[in-house]
């Protein structure tokens, strides 16, 4: 694992040379989001519970300091395989600014990933610590992410898999009488059983959904149609399904309704290879649904977007949506969601998570969505 | 060693409205006192911004929370509040009206062109408008783009007094945090059920987690002696060591508001674990109105007694407020300027340690004249 890591800091450091930097400080403030890189994790494997950052530069040893103190012992677990040192501290702005220092780096020469997580407050302390001077440099280095490498395909290939797993066990449970929040527990508890670290998990029912949203007290009865969008983390790495199960017999029309959204996630699929742009696997998922006269609902209020990347490294391809000017590249993972509004039967949600690779995609799912009913 | 550590991607239980136990008349009767202060502060709107990690002061006003982005709350002297929230998509406007109190929902790329629309909208043209929030709930980014948006304003911070409000719990409040704290001591004791069963830290939290989940938790943390080394670590991939003793922290939300405890198990009443809770003791004894927080804090030093004890202890924290989340205003410090007013409630906690082995003890209080009464049975 060391020579992906520091794999990882030789390629950002690159690019910063690239922009006339000698050096990077990656920051975290430990408040992760699954759609945001954390440079900490994606340089060193640690995902960190307190603000931490390091300083990297050619020739320098690289520490990393994270807070709180008391987490060093597993820190430097986490970190050993990636080759790196950790220290614990509780001034980690002064610990960053006295290893650039050390290593002869101004503010000025150096770039900062994580500077978007900066506050007011926090801003003032870090220039205050390092000087002022130096560069924002989140854009550069979420590009330099944007290719996940075999490390991070596998993490998310895992991911997929406790999602698909963790799924299953949780529609062995649902039975009428259960609450929204119940099931969503179970299956959050199970995925944490199979190594989820982290979860984005939505799930909600109604017999006719305008969406899904945030579990609720609602009883799930016979004819709900179960709404559940499972994103596990496992090692920092998401993977995102998208499953419909209906609560007793689905009707024909609910059957053949989600027969539709299969097409449209087959139709998307197939265009989903290097060199796609988004415009391109909007339009081809779109194409069966609009053709059966739902052309409407593929529009904004009721669409917004066909997919996204996620995980704690790059977030691209960022959203599957027409406005996304970015195109497919071997080596990216997201997920693909024909999830859609239709007036007959509702909302339904359909996705699997993609590995591109050059021959085209790789559905991470053993089992592709399909319409699931438990027994009422 | 606090719930501020391990904050999950989005807030997946429940997570709705609770009318139940807040019902609208409470939201009136908290929009009507944040009014009256900026009466006081003398402007005619506020606008408060708030993240998935600091939202204490629109979960306050709203019941909402902000998910995977920021949230910016607009309040008026008389008008209905704004609310800006979401990615813009129509999903997300259900999903931030079915946990929300606000009924105007808005989404804006510009947060500065939108609150400068808002503020259109009402009348509002210029001179001073309150803020909050803008210090450190937010990244700096967030509120360039707003404050950009209110050229020919003069923004008047009001975090201090929006704190002020919120840091003495009325009896709904008061209700609430029991509650989450009782669905933390049922997880306690599944957790211990659990790790007599198996002698698996990581079981017995994956049991805490299950006991609480299906008892309505928005949100659930765990910390636990998952390796030989006894620290307390996150779940993660690998369940981990056998062990001969437990050792977890638990926090958790439900209906917004938190609670948290630290507990060892076997419990020992002597030794390290006698001297972990005769320290939380003594701080509890302190915490009336009028008393420093430093105080609370040397209460216990004295007791550990022992420079390496008390550094180990505070390294840890020793506990802070405790409400819509950790309230950091009032942690429990030798440095804290902090005076007690009466009404908080102080989430207190000492550990000790043994070789390898932790014996925390924690308590969580309502600070009265007669000192910390404790939210729910020992």
């Amino acid at each position: 694992m060391s020579a992906v890591f520091s794999g990882r800091r030789q390629r950002l450091l690159a690019a910063a040379h690239e922009a006339g930097l000698a050096g990077l400080v990656l920051y975290t403030d430990a408040v992760h989001s699954f759609i945001e890189l954390d440079p900490v994790w994606y340089a060193t494997g640690l995902r960190a519970i307190g603000p931490s950052a390091m300083v990297i530069a050619e020739d320098v040893d690289p520490v990393l300091f994270v807070t709180p103190s008391w987490d060093l012992v597993r820190a430097r677990q986490s970190v050993a395989p990636a080759g790196l040192e950790s220290r614990g501290t509780d001034a980690l702005f002064a610990a960053i600014a006295a290893a650039a220092r050390d290593a002869g780096l101004a503010a000025a020469t150096l770039g900062v990933v994580g500077a978007e997580r900066l506050t007011t407050v926090s801003k003032a302390e870090f220039d205050s610590a390092l000087g002022a001077g130096w560069s924002d440099f989140d854009q550069p280095a979420r590009e330099v992410a944007i290719v996940k490498d075999t490390a991070e395909q596998e993490l998310v290939r895992r991911a997929s898999w406790i999602a698909e797993e963790g799924y299953r066990q949780a529609l062995a449970d649902v039975r009428p009488g259960m609450k929204e929040f119940e099931f969503a527990g179970r299956l959050d508890t199970y995925m944490h059983q199979l190594g989820a670290d982290d979860n984005f998990l939505i799930v909600s029912a109604s017999r006719h959904n305008r969406s899904v949203h945030a579990p609720s007290d609602r009883i799930l009865a016979d004819g709900d149609i179960l709404l559940a969008e499972i994103s596990p983390s496992y090692q920092g790495a998401f993977a995102q399904i998208c499953r419909t199960a209906v609560i007793g017999e689905p009707s024909k029309e609910l059957s053949d309704s989600y027969e539709l959204l299969r097409a449209a996630f087959s139709s998307g699929l197939a265009k989903c290879r290097p060199g796609t742009s988004m415009g391109e696997i909007v339009a081809a998922v779109n194409e069966p649904i609009e053709a059966a006269g739902f052309a409407e609902f593929c529009r904004p209020p009721y669409m917004r977007t066909r997919g996204h990347g996620m995980g704690l490294g790059s977030p691209y391809p960022v959203s599957v949506a027409t406005t996304t000017q970015v195109s497919l590249a071997a080596g990216m993972t997201f997920v693909l969601h024909p999830n859609q509004y239709l007036p007959t039967v509702g909302y339904l949600m359909c996705g699997d998570h993609l590995l591109i690779t050059d021959d085209g995609p790789e559905v991470l799912s053993a089992q592709w969505a399909q319409l699931d009913s438990v027994v009422g | 060693m606090s719930i501020n550590s391990l904050v999950p991607v989005l807030v997946h239980g429940r997570a709705v409205l609770d009318l139940e136990y807040l019902p609208v008349d409470e939201f009136e009767e908290r929009l009507k006192a944040v009014r009256a202060i900026m009466a006081d502060s003398s402007v005619q709107a506020a606008i408060i911004a708030c993240s998935s990690g600091q939202y204490a002061n629109v979960s306050y006003l709203t019941g909402y929370r902000a998910t995977i982005r920021h949230s910016v709350l607009l309040v008026h002297g008389s008008r209905p509040s704004v609310m800006f929230a979401g990615l813009g998509g129509a999903r997300g406007f259900d999903q931030i009206r079915a946990i929300s109190w606000v009924e105007d929902v808005r989404y804006y790329g510009d947060q500065g062109a939108g609150a400068r629309a808002v503020l259109t909208e009402w009348g509002v043209s210029g001179g001073p408008i309150g803020v909050a929030g803008f210090q450190s709930d937010v990244p700096l980014g967030v509120v360039s783009e707003i404050v950009a948006g209110l050229d020919g304003f003069e923004l008047r911070p009001l975090d201090e007094e929006l704190f002020t409000l919120r840091r003495r719990k009325n009896p709904r409040e008061l209700a609430l945090l029991a509650r989450s704290a009782g669905i933390a001591a049922r997880a306690r004791q599944a957790a211990a059920t659990e790790f007599i069963r198996s002698a698996s830290p990581y079981k017995a939290a994956i049991s805490a987690e299950l006991s609480a989940r299906v008892e309505g938790v928005g949100e659930f943390r765990v910390l636990a002696n998952l390796a030989e080394d006894g620290a307390l670590r996150p779940l993660g991939p690998a369940e981990g060591s056998l062990s001969r003793h437990l050792t977890m922290h638990i926090g958790l939300e439900a209906s917004g508001y938190w609670a948290e405890t630290t507990f060892g198990f076997p419990l020992r009443g002597d030794g390290p674990g006698g001297l972990a809770q005769q320290a939380v003791d003594a701080m509890a004894a302190l915490a009336r109105p009028g008393a420093r927080l430093a105080q609370l804090a040397d209460a216990a030093a004295k007791v550990l007694d022992d420079e390496e004890r008390i550094r180990f202890a505070t390294s840890l924290g020793l506990g802070q407020g405790l409400g819509l989340g950790v309230e950091n205003e009032l942690a429990v410090t030798g440095e804290s300027t902090a005076t007690l007013a009466g009404g908080e409630v102080l989430s207190l906690r000492t550990v000790a340690a043994e070789g390898t082995q932790w014996f925390p003890a924690t308590e969580t209080v309502l600070v009265t004249a007669h000192g910390g009464r404790p939210l729910t049975p020992r």
